[in-house]
Parts: structure tokens; C-alpha cells; sequence
């Protein structure tokens, strides 16, 4: 998985399938972001076209961590049926989500 | 029949014995769903063991009428025996088979994100099958320095809901300090 770094904030690439084969090496990228002391975390989707529920509940831990670890994790280029996924599971009042990775760069408190 | 409303899916918990007795209730069932606006109805035959041909005529009957209002209409948690029979008739090809684990999955987590605050990790969610009985188990973590007596409320009110909208046998909630295998 490609990561980025832009001043203090880092851009994790989510990979184009989060399933139960991938899901564990989302989980494990974003444990070490936060572990290397990053606090802000945008997470880019737009290369995302599937997501199961393996992915959905490794966002839903990696908001849980994020804020143990006083971070702010923003999602974007959520594609129209990644979105609605999310927004079957309820997720989308829980996220912060932006449209594009520039939207999310000026949500950062 | 009971209907739940889950998102806009209408969730039509299908009894033990679809025969005749029953079958034309069901289709009546059905097609109110359909004429009060329901386009996504998800059949659950969880709890059925038995469906007469009776109960497979009115069922297909159903599905015609639904699909000419422009509705959809998935099958789910069918045991081996039922969906035999379904596949004999030919009806595989017209029925589209809902993937019963995902949808449960993310019922779950759809719950557990409506209880954010009652929790501190998600550690996996499990669908098992322990002989008849169909199980969730949800692995949570919580905060350490909570009274074992909040966590247990805070559990309960999660199981409480969870058993309401899930179609199975039991739900567990397990605590965990880490990710469990498989989940």
C-alpha cells in the first residue's frame, strides 16, 4: 500500500479490493501511522471499488484508534457504491468524509 | 408473517412450514409489501424447514407481480434442504441468491456504529454455526478503567438490539484485547 506524507499530514492509498484477505494489511498500515506519531491521517479511496464488511469493521476499529491516539482520520474519493455502502452501515455520520483529498486537507482542525 | 424494516429493505421472516394453510397469506404478505411502496424485499428462511408446493407456487406467484411492479426480491439464510427444492424447480436461475453472511455482517456493524461511544475496539465479527444453532459472536474491547457493571449495561443494550434485528439463533458479545483470528 502507498502512503504519502504532506507536511503533517499523511495520505494512506487505499488498496482497489478491502475484504477479508486485505482487510488485515488495511488494519495493520493505519496501526503503524498512528504509531509512528502521525495525528492526521487522510485515507484516499478512489481507487476503491469493493468493500465487505471485513473492510467496513477495520474502518470502524481504525476511527476507535484514531481517537485513542488523538488523531483525526478523514476519508475521500469514496466512489458512489463505496459510499452507499458506507452509508448502509450507518458510517457515514460517524466519518469525516470528503469529496477530494483537497476538501480534506482544509478540514483539519 | 413478520416484516422488518431494515435500511429501505423490508425483511419478510418466513414461518417453519410454507403449505398451503400458509402459503396464500405469504403472497398476500408479499404484495401488500409491493403496493405500499416497497421496492426491496429480502425473504429470510431462516426459521423454514418445509416449503409444499403450495407454498412454492404462491411464493413464485409473488415474485412475478413484485418484479412487474418494478420491485426486487432476494432469498436468504435458506437451509440445504429448502434451496434443493427451489433449485429443482428451476428457480435458481430466476432467484437471485442474497450473500446471507455479508448482509448480517453488516447489520452488526451498522448497530455497533449507532453505539460508538459504548466501546473502545472492534476487534471481529464471526458468524458461527454450532450444530442447529446460528450464532454472531462480536469481539469488543472496553475501557479498562470502566466497572465491569457499565460494560455488562453497555453489552446488553448492543445484544438487546442485535437480537431484535438479526435472524439468528443467539448473539454473543465477547470482550477482547486484540484482533481475533478469522474475524
Amino acid at each position: 500500500m502507498e502512503s504519502k506524507r504532506l507536511g503533517a499530514v499523511c495520505v494512506l492509498q487505499i488498496l482497489t479490493k478491502v475484504d477479508g484477505n486485505s482487510s488485515r494489511e488495511v488494519e495493520v498500515e493505519i496501526s503503524r501511522i498512528w504509531e509512528e506519531g502521525n495525528r492526521k491521517l487522510i485515507c484516499d479511496l478512489s481507487q476503491t471499488e469493493y468493500i465487505s464488511s471485513a473492510g467496513l469493521r477495520v474502518f470502524l476499529s481504525a476511527l476507535k484508534r484514531s481517537q485513542k491516539a488523538g488523531g483525526q482520520m478523514i476519508l475521500c474519493g469514496l466512489k458512489p457504491g463505496i459510499l452507499e455502502i458506507f452509508n448502509m452501515a450507518g458510517f457515514t455520520g460517524l466519518f469525516q468524509i470528503c469529496e477530494r483529498e483537497g476538501d480534506a486537507f482544509r478540514r483539519f482542525e | 408473517m413478520e416484516i422488518k424494516l431494515i435500511g429501505n429493505v423490508r425483511v419478510a421472516v418466513f414461518p417453519p412450514r410454507v403449505e398451503a394453510a400458509a402459503a396464500e397469506e405469504i403472497k398476500e404478505a408479499l404484495l401488500t409489501i409491493v403496493a405500499t411502496g416497497g421496492q426491496k424485499i429480502l425473504c429470510d428462511f431462516s426459521r423454514t424447514e418445509v416449503v409444499a408446493p403450495a407454498g412454492l407456487k404462491a411464493i413464485v406467484a409473488a415474485l412475478h407481480r413484485i418484479h412487474q411492479a418494478g420491485g426486487q426480491m432476494a432469498f436468504s439464510m435458506m437451509k440445504p434442504d429448502v434451496r434443493e427444492l427451489f433449485n429443482e424447480a428451476g428457480l435458481s436461475q430466476i432467484f437471485r441468491y442474497y450473500d446471507d453472511e455479508e448482509a448480517l455482517k453488516v447489520t452488526v456493524l451498522k448497530e455497533l456504529a449507532a453505539h460508538f461511544a459504548h466501546y473502545t475496539d472492534l476487534h471481529g465479527v464471526l458468524l458461527q454455526r454450532y450444530g442447529e444453532k446460528l450464532t454472531v459472536e462480536i469481539y469488543l474491547e472496553f475501557d479498562k478503567n470502566q466497572l465491569m457493571g457499565q460494560v455488562q449495561k453497555h453489552l446488553d443494550t448492543i445484544r438487546a438490539a442485535l437480537t431484535e434485528k438479526l435472524a439468528v439463533d443467539r448473539v454473543l458479545i465477547i470482550p477482547a484485547a486484540q484482533p481475533v483470528e478469522g474475524a
